[in-house]
């Protein structure tokens, strides 16, 4: 019944289908039913041109590996790899809809300049040359005049940025950052004082390739965790650790027990055994209080209290330090309630939370073994005291003897396969430069520019974001080092894959930076844009570049996997319009800048260095997977025992490698981009536990675990707070961050300071209790941060009662992104009722009646320094009452790059709106997302 | 005459109007509709319904002045042929357009599947179609005959099963708790009937064919008819409540106090029921109230179907559907797109000239003539 | 009538074993008077004769040894090559969902979608949330709801015109040419697990020009139809074939390869090796409103 049978090709009807298909569409809905090409005909041709391509993904942090299916050149599927154990095969909404994000008629499609005023969004189409050219040009003046420390490189969330990297060290900025610096610094502090790692995941990847005692390698699907906790910690939503999805599920079947500390009923917990609604902030409080139940009731002699596993002190230094300073706070009182410091009654009246569940949390911890204690981002990093909850839970797991045993505890950071070397460019920021302070020549690195390390945040790890907008508007003054005293303002902000007009804490601070003005000129003078969607920091740059979706270009996977393992990511589909992949922009750029003269840019660097992409990636597979060999069973018995490892695990299988005693390395064949394609894209090493075994995978200057963190080693002082103490003694002036706790330098070892914008622990902001009764937090949606939300699919899928189907019927002007930036097509667009998510605020039910509200209504949250945001309410059982929940990236979003979610922008509500942009947690100047309090409004 | 000029009048003006609901049928296909996925059928399987029980309650004045002889219906038995046969006529063609792939209705009858009403349907709308274009040949020539007699008896039992079948259309969808039920063929064939008589009625007195016999004979079977419609109703709503099956007494509930309240309580109890009782009952000698009464039942009669089709759809199968996963067509709450209504008022538009024209140009039977 | 399916892959041999349903039905005294005469009715085989599959089968994935058990994927591909290797009605397809795994990550959701080319408006596999309970005593689940491929499927019987059938291996399918769109069956079916594809495009709503994966063909049941075109399935009820056009070619459906909480098993039930046979042997096996006598194929584990 074939009324027509037309053989146009594939490459004709993709064109001839848009044009066409309206008409035909209509045609084809009263009836007409013909079919253009036979079934088998297509079948037949699509066959011929399918291929399964292995890469990463970026939809999330988590990227996994992906086998996408390539149609006709077009990516039609996207699924786990099976080959790589840490997702084995599994892929999330998000992963999914990939295709809705490359294929998106909101893509940045060729380079822009800014024709208007920063923030109007008006944009006129370039050539890649002429874009370059302005970047050039305005990168060599403020070079010129400032000094390439004037010019920050802030690659968001998106890992693969070694070319930039690379580009911008060598041209001479130490400022190249990427998004840890607006994820979780406090979160990751313990980890990194007392392993020098970063985070702690349970032992539930599955499977993990393991030596067996007859030497084979087999893969072992065994679950052998007996508890988790997880403390505002959401993984199977905010699906960053992606084996936590399967692994805790499966190793609750496999009896684990699950307990889950979150203010909402998240998605995890959902499949808790116990939730325990904590209000907001107060984890520290909670964490303390098990640490002091554990020490207070640990008896060796009761099997039923033997929580303390002392062997780790075998492999620590400092606890007795640590624990004394710990017990001096036990008699002190707290004055908001009169009860002594870190007992669970303490705890309870804080936390919200019963003192015998509490005490049972603790028990239960203490008792049950292997278990892992694990915390979040949003539950602790992004809080002011955040730290010591990241302190303590690194503690809790070590003294309970669950570090590094089967079923326990992972610092991932420290057994994941390293990456990047050279091709980071770090060897850049060890150049000499001399800058005049003071009417002095002074020569020092390039590092000792760096604006927090030797300026306000001396333990900013990651560097701080957080405060751009502050350095923004009033420049830079070091303070430490060989440059103390010097000055500089910020000219240049190159952005790429990040958002911090949105993400950012407060989003009226940004773009009150990002456009500040002297006379004509913006204080900052170059804004660069660089990304594949438009998002709102889009908005205010000066230049906009398409860079390639990660289905279009190469780089390799960051990952948190239990043992070492990497993937590539790779060319799936060609480059669509004119965006150009990391590598291309690196290279391109470079040439400019060399044209022009500048004389830190040099052939033998990049292109002679670098001939093609591959080489470029190649470089920074040198480095995998670059980590002591070590633990039980030991990967390679026939492999020196903590010596690095380098190379393929094939040649080091094969005892292909030279061994170099001296360096304590063996190097194998390097691991390459053709290899890995040759091997399902994934290269896997073999996994062990106890590996802080002398030394083993620990990267602190004890090689132990640090329970202090300034201390003397051989004559030597050490640890990680040692060096910024150093300086600060020499300069005599304690950074900012320490002076507002009233601290003098970094302390040794434990320390406790209450959170701030919290009325119901910290007594200065008991004040607002009543006017102000609700605490605001965030939680992710199905969406990846604030880059997503264009994404159909992604858009249509409720998420834990943040992201829900409450819109009202709207007719609207359909935007796209077009040659010149945000363009008006001219069509109206009907959304009915309730036929599309949008972002609300989660509310507990009782609340919301109090209120004489109901769930739809637009209310108007409004905090004490009089920030403000406007959303439907939630009303839910869901959540803690006293508490509302906002979707992170999930309102208020005015990028017209952003389809259907723009569209609600009036309605929906943006939570870094309501943020204090001056609060920045002490140590590591990390914005704050999760201390607030508003009052609720009716609209 | 007056009248009949109004009546074309009205009935063009509704076709020039409806083709903007034909148009965008046509281009933008059941795109602009607002039945879908979770509300599969809406207004025009409504319309459908209702057009197909006019034409049965039509019928069965055609019965009984062709079939039975009931001599004072004889005078109306034309306009009740030709509204029967326009009411189907619209009828199917609001249910053609209504289907997905309307160029491929030709199925049902090439392969039929006989386990499913709506493929028998298909079949019984056939011969009673070609039954109703006999008749009318017949009676045009002379209504008296037996062959008309014998005819008019078996397009009677076809009436009593298909409006039957109709209702069974729905009552064997165990999936929709409201429609589930043995009541619904019965209460479909009942207030088929009340609206296809009421409508006889209106179109007689506005036509001027209405003899004071032949008024009261209409007017004593639609006060029967909207009693059994009454009892009926009853009984279906208070079993159900009493019994209180979720689905179904939420559809109830949907009903009775849902958004869309007013249609049930105003249009259907108000407009189709109490307003028409009174009239009938009080001013039953009045022609005017007479054309009212039946007016009112015959309009009410699509809310009534509406009322049937809808509140059963928007009930979810899982409550959970409702935030599963959000799009068009993924959400239970329905009402008529511009389209929907425009495409309706063509439809029936399409009714009333094809009535209109049999009326206008075929030759009046004797048996009219003589009153 | 129909292309000519038989030099295809073999993807749609019908069986037509049917119940009959009028007798299930409180359909009442009408239906009763239309039954008699459509009692014994056959219908038109419509394929080719069950046969083992044609074309080549996908390999199984190669993962190292195992210290015991193994990867479920693989198993269960495994699995289904054996059920492969029997002809068609001895397979009775089946899928377990462990609601204890699910974590609602709706990865299923939209990977049936990307898989099968669904239109806005369509999702085969939406994941239901069910809370129950008040604050703090609140308990919530996920549940994915495919479609049941129900044993005695009451939207086969509405059909008026053959368009959707049970095959022999238990999967009810729709003749896409065949469908005439008049939505029966999506009004019969308990589990709401049939769709209208009403003609909608994602680009509809950005930017108008079409999208390069909506001019895919869509695999469903081994047809590769361009729904760009306007032709079927457009217009046509649709619904979660238990990705036919994968199983035959040995791969699994894609809600169960993409689970990211390992909760969706797949398999041939009839045979008592297979995962799912192990699975549906559970005792905390449930099925979607059982009541109705539907019996269904998809089985959940609380
Ligand atoms: N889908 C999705 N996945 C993602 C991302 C994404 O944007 N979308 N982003 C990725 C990134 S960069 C990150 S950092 C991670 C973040 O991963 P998570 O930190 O796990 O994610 P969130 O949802 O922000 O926060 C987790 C939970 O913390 C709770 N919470 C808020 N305040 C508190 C508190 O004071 N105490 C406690 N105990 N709980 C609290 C929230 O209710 C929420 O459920 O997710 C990664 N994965
Ligand atoms: N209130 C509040 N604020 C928060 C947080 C919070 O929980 N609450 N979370 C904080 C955290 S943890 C973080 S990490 C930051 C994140 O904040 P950012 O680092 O600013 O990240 P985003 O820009 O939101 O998201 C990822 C970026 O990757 C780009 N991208 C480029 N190519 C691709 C691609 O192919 N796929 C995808 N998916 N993206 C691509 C996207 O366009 C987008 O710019 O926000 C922080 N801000
Ligand atoms: S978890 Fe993140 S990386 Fe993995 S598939 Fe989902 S979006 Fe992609
Ligand atoms: S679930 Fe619905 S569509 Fe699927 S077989 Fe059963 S009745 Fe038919
Ligand atoms: S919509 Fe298609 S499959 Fe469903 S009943 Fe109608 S013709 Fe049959
Ligand atoms: S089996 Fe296939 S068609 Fe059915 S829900 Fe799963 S992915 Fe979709
Ligand atoms: S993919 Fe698996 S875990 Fe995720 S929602 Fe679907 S069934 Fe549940
Ligand atoms: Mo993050």
């Amino acid at each position: 019944m074939t009324i027509k049978d037309t053989t146009v090709s594939r490459r004709n009807f993709l064109k001839m289908g848009g044009v066409a298909a309206g008409g035909i569409a209509a045609l084809g809905a009263l009836g007409t039913g013909f079919k253009a090409v036979s079934a088998a005909e297509a079948r037949r041709r699509l066959q011929a041109e399918t291929k399964t391509a292995y890469t990463a993904c970026v939809m999330c942090p988590a990227e996994c590996s992906l086998a996408v299916n390539v149609e006709n050149g077009v990516a039609s599927t996207i699924y786990g790899n099976p080959y790589a154990p840490l997702n084995s095969g599994v892929a999330c909404a998000k992963g999914a809809s990939g295709i809705q994000m490359v294929y998106n008629a909101n893509r940045i499609k060729y380079p822009m300049i800014r024709v208007g005023e920063r923030g109007e969004g008006k944009f006129k189409r370039v050539s890649w040359d002429e874009a370059l050219e302005f970047i050039a040009d305005k990168l060599m003046q403020i070079k010129k005049e400032h000094g390439a420390e004037s010019i920050i490189m802030d690659a968001g969330d998106v890992t693969d940025r070694d070319p930039y990297y690379y580009l911008f060290r060598a041209f001479g900025t130490p400022h190249t950052v990427e998004h840890g610096a607006i994820c979780d610094t406090p979160r990751r502090h313990g980890p990194k004082l007392m392993f020098g790692g970063k985070r702690v995941e349970p032992d539930v990847m599955r499977p993990v390739l393991v030596r067996q005692p007859d030497g084979s390698l087999k893969n072992d699907y065994s679950y052998r965790t007996r508890l988790i906790v997880y403390a505002g910690w959401n993984p199977f939503t905010a699906t960053r650790i992606v084996y936590e999805s399967r692994g805790t599920v499966e190793a609750k079947l496999n009896g684990a027990k699950i307990i889950v500390i979150d203010p909402a009923l998240s998605n995890t917990a959902t499949k808790a055994d116990q939730w325990l609604p904590i209000r907001p902030g107060t984890d520290p409080d909670l964490f303390v209080a098990v640490l002091r139940y554990i020490l207070e009731n640990h008896n060796d002699d009761d099997p039923f209290r033997r929580y303390i596993d002392w062997s780790f002190l075998d492999y620590s230094q400092g606890w007795e330090e640590f624990e004394a300073e710990f017990k001096s706070w036990w008699n002190k009182k707290d004055p908001v309630n009169g009860l002594n410091y870190f007992t669970v009654e303490w705890a309870a009246e804080r936390t919200g939370l019963e003192a015998e569940t509490i005490a049972e949390l603790a028990h239960t911890f203490g008792i049950t073994k292997p278990a892992a204690w694990v915390w979040g981002m949003n539950g602790i990093g992004h809080h002011y005291n955040g730290y010591v909850a990241s302190i303590i839970g690194t503690a809790l797991n070590v003294i309970t003897g669950n570090m590094e045993v089967p079923g326990g505890a992972i610092d991932t950071e420290l057994v994941k396969s390293d990456k990047g070397g050279n091709a980071k460019g770090g060897d850049f920021l060890k150049r000499e430069v001399t800058r005049v302070i003071n009417g002095q020549e002074v020569t020092a690195t390039v590092d000792e520019l760096h604006m927090d390390w030797y300026g306000k945040w001396p333990a900013g790890w990651d560097d701080v974001v957080g405060d751009y907008p502050d350095r923004f508007l009033n420049g830079v003054k070091l303070k430490y080092g060989p440059f103390r005293g010097h000055e500089y303002p910020i000219k240049a902000f190159i952005i790429r894959t990040g958002n911090p007009v949105i993400t950012g804490s407060n989003t009226d601070k940004w773009i009150e930076a990002l456009t500040a003005k002297d006379g004509d000129e913006y204080r900052v003078g170059l804004v660069v844009y660089i990304d594949t969607p438009f998002l709102e920091t889009g908005m205010y740059a000066d230049v906009v570049l398409p860079e390639a979706s990660y289905l279009e270009r190469m780089s390799l996977s960051d990952i948190y996997p239990s043992h070492q393992l990497i993937y590539l990511r790779d060319f799936v589909i060609d480059k669509m319009y004119e965006s150009k992949t990391q590598y291309d922009i690196m290279i391109a750029l470079a040439k400019k800048l060399h044209e022009k003269g500048d004389p830190d840019i040099k052939p033998e660097d990049f292109w002679e260095r670098f001939p093609s992409e591959e080489d470029f990636w190649n470089e920074a597979l040198k480095k995998a997977p670059g980590r002591a060999h070590a633990g039980e069973p030991l990967p390679y018995p026939h492999l020196p025992v903590n010596y690095k490892l380098y190379g393929t695990p094939d040649s080091l299988e094969a005892g292909n490698v030279t061994i170099d005693d001296e360096g304590k390395k063996v190097v194998g064949e390097y691991v390459t981009a053709q290899w890995l394609r040759e091997h399902h894209g994934v290269a896997v090493w073999p996994m062990s536990w106890y590996r802080f075994k002398n030394g083993g995978v620990l990267k602190t200057d004890s090689k132990k675990v640090d329970f202090t963190w300034d201390y003397d080693l051989d004559g030597n002082r050490k640890g990680r707070y040692a060096k910024y103490n150093k300086r600060i003694e020499e300069a005599g002036e304690a950074p900012p961050g320490l002076q507002d706790l009233g601290w003098d330098k970094y302390p040794r070892t434990f320390y406790w300071f209450e959170t701030r914008w919290n009325p119901y622990t910290n007594p200065d902001y008991a004040k607002y209790r009543d006017e102000y009764p609700f605490q605001v937090i965030s939680g992710r949606i199905h969406h990846a941060m604030s880059g997503t939300q264009m994404v159909d699919w992604l858009g249509r899928l409720t998420a834990e009662d943040l992201w829900v189907p409450l819109n009202d019927e709207r007719v609207v002007e359909e935007m796209v992104i077009g040659e010149n930036g945000p363009t008006p097509t001219g069509r109206k667009v009907r959304i009915p009722k309730n036929t599309w998510c949008i972002g609300v605020i989660q509310m507990n039910r009782v609340d919301g009646e109090k209120l004489g509200l109901q769930t739809g209504d637009l209310v108007e949250l409004e905090t004490p320094l009089g920030h403000k945001t406007r959303g439907k309410v939630n009303l839910v059982e869901t959540i803690r009452p006293g508490v509302l929940r906002l979707p992170f990236g999930g309102g208020g979003r005015f990028s017209p790059g952003l389809g259907k979610t723009y569209d609600f922008r009036d309605e929906t509500p943006n939570v870094n709106a309501l943020v204090d942009p001056d609060y920045h947690s002490p140590i590591m100047g990390m914005s704050l997302y999760g201390d607030m309090v508003v009052k609720v409004k009716k609209v | 005459m007056k009248t009949e000029k109004i009546l074309w009048g009205v009935a063009i003006i509704g076709f020039l109007v409806g083709l903007v609901g034909l148009f965008q049928r046509i281009t933008g296909g059941h795109t602009v509709a607002a039945y879908n996925t979770y509300v599969p059928w809406g207004l025009w399987v409504a319309l459908y319904t209702m057009l197909i029980g006019v034409s049965v309650g039509a019928y069965v004045v055609v019965a009984l002045a062709y079939g039975f002889h009931v001599k004072a219906l004889q005078p109306v038995g034309r306009i009740a042929l030709l509204t029967a046969f326009a009411a189907l006529a619209g009828g199917l063609l609001a249910v053609w357009l209504d289907l997905g792939h309307p160029m491929r209705f030709f199925r049902l009858f090439f392969s039929t599947s006989f386990t499913s009403v709506m493929g028998v349907m298909a079949w019984l709308y056939t011969l009673y179609g070609i039954l109703l274009v006999v008749l009318i040949y017949l009676t045009s020539k002379n209504a008296e005959t037996s062959t008309v007699r014998v005819l008019a008896w078996l397009g009677l039992v076809l009436v009593v099963i298909f409006g039957g079948a109709e209702g069974s259309l729905f009552g064997v969808v165990s999936a929709q708790a409201l429609w589930e039920s043995g009541l619904t063929p019965i209460l479909f064939l009942v207030e088929g009937a009340f609206s296809g008589v009421a409508l006889v009625l209106f179109l007689a007195v506005v036509l001027g064919k209405l003899q004071t016999a032949t008024g009261q004979i209409l007017r004593w079977m639609l006060l029967g008819l909207l009693l059994a419609v009454v009892v009926l109703n009853w009984a279906e709503f208070s079993t159900a409540l009493y019994a209180g099956i979720p689905a179904k007494a939420q559809s109830l509930n949907v009903i009775l106090f849902g958004p869309f309240w007013w249609v049930f309580w105003l249009i259907n109890v108000g407009l189709g029921l109490i307003v028409p009782l009174l009239l009938l009952v009080f001013a039953g000698h009045n022609r005017a109230a007479l054309a009212t009464a039946g007016g009112l039942v015959a309009f009410s009669a699509i809310s009534a179907k509406l009322n049937l089709v809808i509140p059963a759809l928007v009930v979810p199968e899982f409550e959970g559907l409702r935030t599963a996963f959000s799009g068009f067509g993924l959400t239970f709450d329905y009402f008529p797109t511009s389209a929907e209504w425009l495409l309706t008022v063509w439809v029936v538009s399409i009714a009333g000239l094809i009535f209109l024209a049999l009326y206008h140009f075929l030759p009046t039977p004797a048996s009219e003539q003589a009153g | 009538m129909t292309p000519d399916k038989s030099s295809e892959t073999g993807l749609l041999q019908t069986e037509e074993s049917r119940r009959s349903f009028l007798g299930k039905f409180a359909g009442g005294v009408f239906a009763g008077l239309v039954a008699p005469a459509v009692a014994g009715q056959v219908e038109p085989a419509a394929a080719a004769p069950p046969s083992a599959p044609a074309g080549q089968l996908t390999p199984v994935i190669d993962l190292p040894e195992a210290v015991e058990g193994e990867h479920p994927q693989k198993r269960m591909m495994e699995d289904l090559r054996r059920a492969l290797q029997k002809p068609v009605d001895q397979r009775k397809w089946a899928m377990v969902i462990d609601l204890r795994k699910c974590v609602g990550c709706n990865g299923c959701t939209i990977a049936c979608i990307t898989e099968n080319k669904l239109p806005p408006g369509i999702a085969y596999r939406p994941v239901m949330t069910e809370t129950h309970g008040t604050y703090p005593h609140v308990a919530r689940r996920f549940v994915p709801r495919p479609c049941m491929q129900c044993d005695n499927p009451p939207c086969v019987d509405v059909c008026p015109v053959h368009a959707t059938w049970k095959r022999a291996d238990g999967i009810v399918a729709i003749d896409y040419d065949k469908c005439i769109g008049c939505r029966y069956c999506i009004t019969a079916c308990p589990y709401s697990a049939r769709s209208f594809d009403a003609g909608y495009f994602y680009s509809d709503f950005e930017g108008g020009e079409r999208q390069p994966y909506e001019l895919l063909p869509s695999p469903e049941y081994g047809e590769d139809r361009v729904r760009a075109e306007g032709g079927s399935p457009i217009g046509n009820a649709r619904k979660c074939t238990f990705c036919l056009h994968r199983i035959e070619r040995g791969e699994l459906p894609a809600c169960t390869l993409t689970c990211m909480g390992r909760a969706t098993y797949f398999g041939d039930m009839s045979d008592p090796k297979s995962l799912v046979a192990e699975l549906i042997g559970q005792p905390n096996v449930m099925r979607l409103k059982e009541e109705l006598g539907t019996d269904p194929k998809v089985f959940y584990l609380t």
